[in-house]
C-alpha cells in the first residue's frame, strides 16, 4: 500500500507531463509577431483551399509551419505585408482583400475585408501599396485595377484598362498582372492572353501616373513575351531601373523568348540595349543546359536577384512528381544564371521571398522535404532542409522586415 | 417506447393467450413446388372465418381458434398461384396441412393481397449475403419526386448537387461518389457522359425497386464500381396498360409522359412506346457566396429533355424474354453561373441506339439458365462556349479574354460516343442448394473529339481524333446453401482494360499539344465471398468480403483533348471491402411487421484516381489512399395496415493515408484525417399513413407521409486550423406529401413539399440549393401498383 502511495504521486506527475507534452515543439516556445507569413495551398492533397500561416522567428528552426494558428481561405491565396498587416487575396477565387493585424502571440486576427468587384471571377493578380493610404490591385479577368486604401479598407477608384489602346491586339484584354512603383509611375505589366497561360507575343506593360491615377502609355518590346507574373516579378534595382520578368507562356509557344526586360530610371520605354535573353543561352549546371521560364523572382541587391526556373530536360510530363526547377541567381547585370544549392523543386511550390540578407524559397522536394528554404545573399550558404517544413505547396510569402 | 409496448403485448399474448385459448387449429408448411423452398409472407387465411396468419421464415404457419366443420383455406403470395384446399376440422384434433405453391406467370390481378408483406423479389434482393438496401417500388408510384432525392433517404447514402433539376448531381455511397459509385439500370451500367440520360430521366411509377449495394457489387451485375452499386430495376409488366402523367413542381418546372404497353395475343406479341418530355427553369434565387449580400436570380438554368423509347417483346419464343427496344434522348442545358454571371455558354447531348434482351430458364439444358442483355449506344454532346463578353449580375459586361465564358477558349465542340455493350450470365443448376454462375461484362467504348471552334483558336487539328477504351469483366461464381440455414457466395472476378487510339497531350500548352497514339491494356484479379447466416428465427447475419477495382473510365485515360490532358497509364483503383450485418425481419400478425438490419464495413483503396492541377491544365493520377469505415443502421416498423415509421442513421469516416505529400518525401499532415467534403453522419426518419377509403366509397387510396433527414455539418478542406471557414452547415430537411387515388388506382393526384421550413440546404461548398418547392403530380393508369 505504502508502494501504491509512493508510485502514484509520481505517476500523476509524469502524466501530467506527458498531457503537457506536445507534438508541435514549436507551441512552447512561440514568442513575438510573426515575421513571415506562408500562403500554403492544399490544391496537390486534393483540397481547394489555402492556408495562412504566420512564422516566428523562433520557428524558422526547421520547425513545421504551426497549423493551428493559421487561416483557411480559398485556394491560391497570395500574400503582401503593410507595417503591421497581413493582407491576403485569393487569386482564383472571390475579388476580395482581407486583412489581418500580427499579433503578440504570434497569430493573426482578421479585421477588414474589401471587396473589389462584384465579379467573383476578376482574379486578383497582385497588390501594391503606394503609401499607408493608397494602394493598387491588379484584377487580371476584369481589366481593371482598383485603388484602395489599405488602413480604411476603402475602396477609391477604378482606373479601367479595358481599352483597345491599352491592349497588344486591339481586343481591350491587357490582362494586368505584377506592378512595381517607381517615381510616381506605377508599371503594370500585362498578360495579354490568347488562351492562359499562353500570351500573345511580345512583352506589353501598361504606364500609369499614380498621383492621377491615369493610364499614360502601352509600351511593347517584341523581343521578349508575357510581362511579369504575381508579385516581385517587376522590380526596381538600385540604381533605380526596372528589370521585368517575362515567362513567354512558360515556353510552350515556340518563339516567345523569355527573359528579363529593362526600363532605365527616368525612362518609361524598354530599354533597346538590354535583354537577357536566355532562352537561347546554355546555362552551366543545368541539365541539358536550357531553361524555358522563371516562375517567380526576387530581387536582393547590387543587380542579383534570384527565382525559381524550369529546366526542359527535366520534365517528362508529369507534373506531380518531376522536380525540374531549380532555384538560381541571376546576375541582371552580366545577364548571367548559376543554379544555387537547393534541391530541385515541382511546379507546385515555387514562391521566392527576401528577409534581411536570406532569400526564402518555398519549395516541394523529392527527398529533401517540403517548406521554405533559405540561401545567404552574402555568404552563399544554403539550407539543405526547410528551415519552416510545410503542409502543403507555397505559393506566396510575405514578410515583415 | 415502441419496445416497451411490444414487450407489454408479449407479456400480455404469454399470460393470457394459453387461458383463454379454444378451439382447433390447422398448421403446416408452405414451399416452392420448383425447388422446395420455405416461402415466408404467405397469407393463409380461412375463407368466411375472418382468420389468417402468415408463413414465417421457415415457411411455416399456424392458424388457432377454429371451429369443428369444413373450411376453404385459401393459400396467396405475391408472384405465386393461389392455392385452396378444403379441409374438415374435427374437435378433438389438430390439423397438419402443407402447402406447395407454384410460380405465377401471368395476371398478377388474381392474387388477393390482403395482408402487406414483403414482395418476393424485394425479400431475396434485401437476404443476399451482400449489404444492400432495397426501396420498393410501389411506394414510389404516387410521388413526383426524383429518384435521386429517393435514395437521399438511404443509409450510407447522400445525394450532392450542383443545383436543381439537370444539375449535376453525384451520389454518395459510404463516401465513395463519382465513378467510384456503379449506377446501373436493370443491371446494365448507365454510361453517363455529359448531356446523357440520368437516373432521374426514369419516372418513378416504373421502377419497381431501387437497390443499393454498399461494399460489395453482386457479381451478376458484372461491372465494377469499387464496391459501391445502385441498381434501378424498372417494372416488367405482364400485361397491357396505357399510362399518361403530369408534374409541375416549384420554378417552372414541368415533366410528362405517356407510355402504351399492347398485348398481341395472336402474335404473342407485347408492343410498348414511351415519349416524355421535362422543361425546368430552375430559375430560384439564392445568396451569392461570393459576394455579400448580392441576391442572384438564376436566370440562365434552363433544363430541356425529350425521351422515349420503343420496344418489341416476342413472347412465345424458345426464349422466355426475348426484348428489343430502340430508345432515343435528347436535352439541352443552359449553364449558370454562380461565382460569375453566364449568360451564353450550354450545351446538349442526344442519344440513340438499340437494346436486346433475351432470358432463358433452361437453356440448352434444364439446368441452364441464360440471361442476356446487349445494348449499341450512340451519342453525342455539345458544348457551346463562344461569348466574347463577360457578364457581371448587375447587368454591365466586360470583354472577354477568353472568349468563353466557362473554359480560356472558345467551344463549339461536337464530340460522339459509341457504346458496345453487353452482359452474358449463365447460371448452372448443379444440384439443389448448388448453383455455379458465369458471367461476362464487355464493354467498348470509342470516343470522336470535334471543335473545330477550339482548334481554329488554338491553331491546333485535333477534331476527329478517336480513341476506344475496352473493359471486359468476367467472374465465376458458386452459391452454396448448406444445413438449409447458411448460404455462400464464392466469386472469383477478372479485370481487362484497354486503350487505344489517338489522344491529346496538353502538357507543353495546347499550342504545342502532341496527339499521342496509345495502346495500354491491363489485366486484374479480384474476387468475394458473401455469406448469410439464419441463425435464429427472424434473425440473419450477414458477411461480406470483396477485392475489387474500378477501372479507369475513357475521360480519365483519355481526357478531354481540352483542359484535362491525357494519362494512358492509369491503374485501376483497388479496394478490399469487408462488410458485417445482421438482419431481423418478423411479420407478427398479418399487416404488422418489423425489420432492423446493422452494418459496420471497412474498406481500403489504394490507386485512387484523383484530378490535379498542372499548369494551367488537369490531369489525373494514380495518388490516393483512403481507409473507408462505418455503420448504418436501420427499423422499419409497419405498424398495421396503415402506419408505417422507419429510422435510419450512418456514421461513416474516410480517412485519408496517403502517407506523403503527393512528389516529396515530406508526410502528409493529413495523413489519418478526414477527407473533405464528405458527409460523416446522417439521419433519416420516415412517417406514413396509407388507408383505402378513408373518406368512404370504394376503389380509393389515400396516403400522408413525411420524413426528414439531418445531415450534420462536415468541411470543405481537411479541419487544419484553428480558422476553418469552409464548412457544409448542418441540415434538417423535411418533406411532407398526400396522395389520392381513385377508381382502383387508375387516377392518382398527388401533392409534396420538399424542404417544409426552407432551410438553407448545401451539399456543395458554393452550390445554394433552392429550399422549399413543391410538386403536383396528376396520373392516370391501368398499371396496377
Amino acid at each position: 500500500m505504502k508502494k501504491v502511495f509512493f508510485y502514484l504521486p509520481m505517476l500523476f506527475v509524469a502524466l501530467t507531463f506527458v498531457a503537457c507534452d506536445d507534438d508541435n515543439p514549436v507551441e512552447e516556445t512561440t514568442t513575438g509577431k510573426a515575421q513571415l507569413v506562408l500562403a500554403c495551398d492544399m490544391g496537390v492533397l486534393g483540397s481547394d483551399v489555402s492556408y495562412l500561416i504566420p512564422v516566428t522567428e523562433n520557428e524558422m528552426n526547421g520547425a513545421t509551419a504551426a497549423l493551428n494558428r493559421a487561416h483557411e481561405v480559398y485556394s491560391s491565396a497570395r500574400v503582401a505585408a503593410l507595417n503591421d498587416w497581413l493582407f491576403s487575396f485569393s487569386g482564383m477565387d472571390k475579388a476580395v482583400i482581407s486583412r489581418y493585424q500580427r499579433q503578440d502571440d504570434g497569430t493573426l486576427v482578421k479585421d477588414a475585408s474589401l471587396e473589389l468587384s462584384t465579379h467573383a471571377g476578376a482574379m486578383v493578380a497582385n497588390v501594391i501599396f503606394i503609401s499607408d493610404t493608397k494602394a493598387y490591385a491588379s484584377l487580371m479577368i476584369e481589366n481593371k485595377i482598383v485603388v484602395f486604401n489599405p488602413t480604411t479598407m476603402t475602396k477609391t477608384k477604378e482606373i479601367d484598362l479595358a481599352k483597345a489602346e491599352l491592349s497588344c491586339d486591339g481586343q481591350a484584354t491587357p490582362n494586368p498582372m505584377g506592378m512595381v512603383l517607381r517615381d510616381g509611375k506605377v508599371f503594370v505589366g500585362c498578360g495579354e492572353y490568347a488562351d492562359m497561360p499562353i500570351s500573345n507575343d511580345g512583352a506589353h506593360v501598361i504606364v500609369i501616373d499614380e498621383a492621377t491615377d491615369t493610364p499614360e502609355k502601352f509600351i511593347s518590346d517584341m523581343r521578349a513575351s508575357t510581362a511579369s507574373f504575381w508579385e516581385n516579378e517587376m522590380f526596381v534595382d538600385d540604381r533605380g531601373d526596372i528589370y521585368i520578368n517575362c515567362w513567354a507562356s512558360y515556353g510552350f509557344v515556340p518563339g516567345q523568348k523569355a527573359g528579363f526586360l529593362r526600363i532605365k530610371k527616368g525612362e518609361t520605354d524598354f530599354d533597346t540595349d538590354y535583354f537577357f535573353n536566355f532562352t537561347d543561352m546554355t546555362i552551366a549546371g543545368v541539365e541539358g543546359g536550357k531553361l524555358t521560364n522563371f516562375y517567380s523572382t526576387q530581387y536582393a541587391a547590387d543587380g542579383i536577384a534570384y527565382g525559381v526556373c524550369s529546366c526542359p530536360a527535366l520534365f517528362t510530363g508529369d507534373f506531380l512528381n518531376d522536380h525540374f526547377l531549380y532555384a538560381l541567381k541571376i546576375d541582371l547585370y552580366n545577364q548571367t544564371l548559376s543554379p544555387l544549392s537547393l534541391p530541385l523543386t515541382s511546379a507546385y511550390a515555387t514562391a521566392v521571398s527576401k528577409k534581411g540578407n536570406e532569400i526564402l524559397f518555398g519549395l516541394s522536394t523529392a527527398s529533401q522535404g517540403a517548406g521554405v528554404f533559405s540561401y545567404n545573399h552574402q555568404t552563399g550558404q544554403a539550407s539543405s532542409s526547410p528551415i519552416i517544413n510545410a503542409p502543403g505547396s507555397v505559393m506566396s510569402m510575405a514578410v515583415f522586415e | 417506447m415502441i419496445k416497451k409496448y411490444l414487450i407489454a403485448v408479449c407479456i400480455l399474448m404469454a399470460v393470457v393467450f394459453p387461458v383463454i385459448s379454444w378451439g382447433q387449429s390447422v398448421s403446416g408448411k408452405v414451399v416452392d413446388c420448383a425447388n422446395n423452398q420455405p416461402i415466408q409472407g404467405v397469407l393463409v387465411r380461412i375463407i368466411k372465418a375472418n382468420n389468417g396468419a402468415t408463413t414465417d421464415k421457415g415457411g411455416v404457419y399456424q392458424i388457432h381458434h377454429l371451429e369443428a366443420g369444413s373450411w376453404e383455406i385459401e393459400f396467396s403470395c405475391l408472384g405465386m398461384k393461389t392455392v385452396t384446399k378444403t379441409v374438415k376440422f374435427d374437435r378433438d384434433t389438430p390439423l397438419t396441412l402443407h402447402v406447395c405453391m407454384e410460380n405465377a406467370v401471368t395476371d398478377l390481378g388474381e392474387v388477393v393481397v390482403a395482408a402487406r408483406h414483403e414482395r418476393k423479389e424485394l425479400k431475396n434482393a434485401r437476404e443476399q449475403g451482400v449489404p444492400v438496401s432495397v426501396i420498393d417500388g410501389k411506394m414510389l408510384a404516387g410521388r413526383g419526386t426524383s429518384i435521386t432525392e429517393v435514395i437521399n433517404h438511404q443509409t450510407g447514402v447522400k445525394v450532392r448537387r450542383t443545383g436543381s433539376v439537370g444539375s449535376d448531381t453525384k451520389v454518395n455511397v459510404r463516401g465513395l461518389e463519382g465513378n467510384r459509385v456503379q449506377i446501373y439500370i436493370d443491371g446494365q451500367a448507365l454510361n453517363s457522359p455529359d448531356g446523357s440520360f440520368s437516373i432521374n430521366d426514369i419516372p418513378l411509377q416504373f421502377i419497381d425497386r431501387i437497390e443499393i449495394y454498399k461494399g460489395i457489387v453482386p457479381p451478376e451485375f458484372g461491372g465494377d464500381g469499387l464496391g459501391s452499386a445502385i441498381n434501378i430495376v424498372t417494372i416488367d409488366a405482364e400485361e397491357s396498360f396505357y399510362d399518361l402523367w403530369y408534374g409541375i413542381s416549384s420554378y417552372n418546372t414541368h415533366e410528362s409522359s405517356i407510355t402504351y404497353k399492347h398485348w398481341l395475343p395472336k402474335s404473342q406479341i407485347m408492343l410498348s412506346a414511351m415519349y416524355g418530355f421535362g422543361y425546368a427553369g430552375n430559375n430560384y434565387k439564392m445568396q451569392s457566396p461570393y459576394v455579400e449580400g448580392l441576391t442572384i436570380k438564376r436566370d440562365h438554368d434552363r433544363f430541356r429533355k425529350h425521351l422515349g423509347e420503343v420496344s418489341i417483346d416476342f413472347r412465345g419464343t424458345y426464349f422466355d424474354e426475348f426484348e428489343i427496344g430502340v430508345p432515343f434522348y435528347v436535352n439541352d442545358r443552359q449553364i449558370q453561373g454562380i461565382k460569375t454571371n453566364i449568360q451564353k455558354a450550354q450545351t446538349s447531348g442526344w442519344m440513340t441506339g438499340a437494346e436486346l434482351t433475351l432470358e432463358k430458364d433452361g437453356f440448352l439444358t434444364p439446368k441452364l439458365d441464360m440471361k442476356f442483355s446487349g445494348l449499341a449506344r450512340f451519342s453525342g454532346t455539345h458544348l457551346n462556349d463562344t461569348s466574347s463578353y463577360l457578364y457581371n449580375f448587375d447587368g454591365s459586361q466586360i470583354p472577354n479574354t477568353y472568349r468563353g465564358e466557362i473554359g480560356s477558349i472558345p467551344n463549339l465542340s461536337d464530340d460522339k460516343l459509341k457504346d458496345y455493350r453487353y452482359t452474358l450470365n449463365f447460371k448452372y443448376n448443379l444440384r439443389p442448394g448448388t448453383k455455379l454462375n458465369f458471367n461476362n461484362d464487355f464493354r467498348f467504348v470509342s470516343t470522336e473529339f470535334n471543335d473545330t471552334v477550339a482548334d481554329n483558336y488554338r491553331k491546333t487539328q485535333n477534331s476527329g481524333l478517336k480513341a476506344d477504351v475496352i473493359n471486359v469483366i468476367s467472374s465465376i461464381n458458386l452459391e452454396q446453401r448448406l444445413w438449409e440455414r447458411l448460404y455462400l457466395l464464392l466469386t472469383a472476378r477478372n479485370y481487362y482494360n484497354r486503350v487505344k487510339g489517338a489522344t491529346v497531350d496538353l502538357t507543353y500548352g495546347a499550342g504545342n499539344s502532341e496527339v499521342v497514339h496509345a495502346d495500354e491494356s491491363r489485366l486484374s484479379w479480384g474476387g468475394s465471398i458473401a455469406a448469410k447466416y439464419d441463425f435464429a428465427q427472424h434473425w440473419l447475419l450477414k458477411f461480406a468480403f470483396e477485392h475489387n477495382y474500378r477501372l479507369p473510365r475513357s475521360e480519365e485515360l483519355l481526357g478531354d483533348r481540352l483542359w484535362i490532358t491525357s494519362n494512358t497509364q492509369l491503374r485501376p483503383e483497388q479496394a478490399n471491402n469487408l462488410n458485417l450485418g445482421v438482419m431481423y425481419n418478423n411479420q407478427y400478425n398479418n399487416f404488422s411487421r418489423l425489420q432492423f438490419e446493422g452494418n459496420i464495413y471497412t474498406m481500403h483503396i489504394t490507386d485512387m484516381i484523383m484530378m490535379r492541377t498542372a499548369s494551367g491544365f488537369m490531369a489525373n493520377y494514380n495518388i490516393g489512399k483512403a481507409h473507408l469505415y462505418g455503420a448504418d443502421a436501420e427499423v422499419k416498423w409497419d405498424i398495421d395496415r396503415n402506419w408505417f415509421v422507419m429510422l435510419n442513421a450512418t456514421y461513416q469516416k474516410t480517412i485519408d493515408k496517403t502517407r506523403y505529400l503527393p512528389g516529396t518525401n515530406t508526410p502528409s499532415v493529413t495523413y489519418d484525417m478526414q477527407m473533405p467534403h464528405i458527409p460523416i453522419f446522417f439521419l433519416n426518419w420516415s412517417l406514413d399513413y396509407r388507408k383505402d377509403n378513408l373518406f368512404g366509397g370504394k376503389g380509393q387510396y389515400n396516403r400522408f407521409y413525411y420524413e426528414g433527414g439531418y445531415t450534420d455539418k462536415y468541411y470543405f478542406g481537411y479541419k487544419l486550423a484553428a480558422n476553418q471557414s469552409y464548412v457544409i452547415p448542418s441540415s434538417c430537411i423535411h418533406t411532407a406529401g398526400i396522395e389520392y387515388a381513385m377508381m382502383d388506382r387508375r387516377l392518382l393526384f398527388s401533392l409534396e413539399c420538399h424542404n417544409l421550413f426552407d432551410t438553407k440546404e448545401l451539399t456543395n461548398l458554393n452550390y445554394p440549393l433552392a429550399g422549399r418547392t413543391f410538386q403536383a403530380k396528376v396520373r392516370i393508369t391501368t398499371l396496377k401498383w
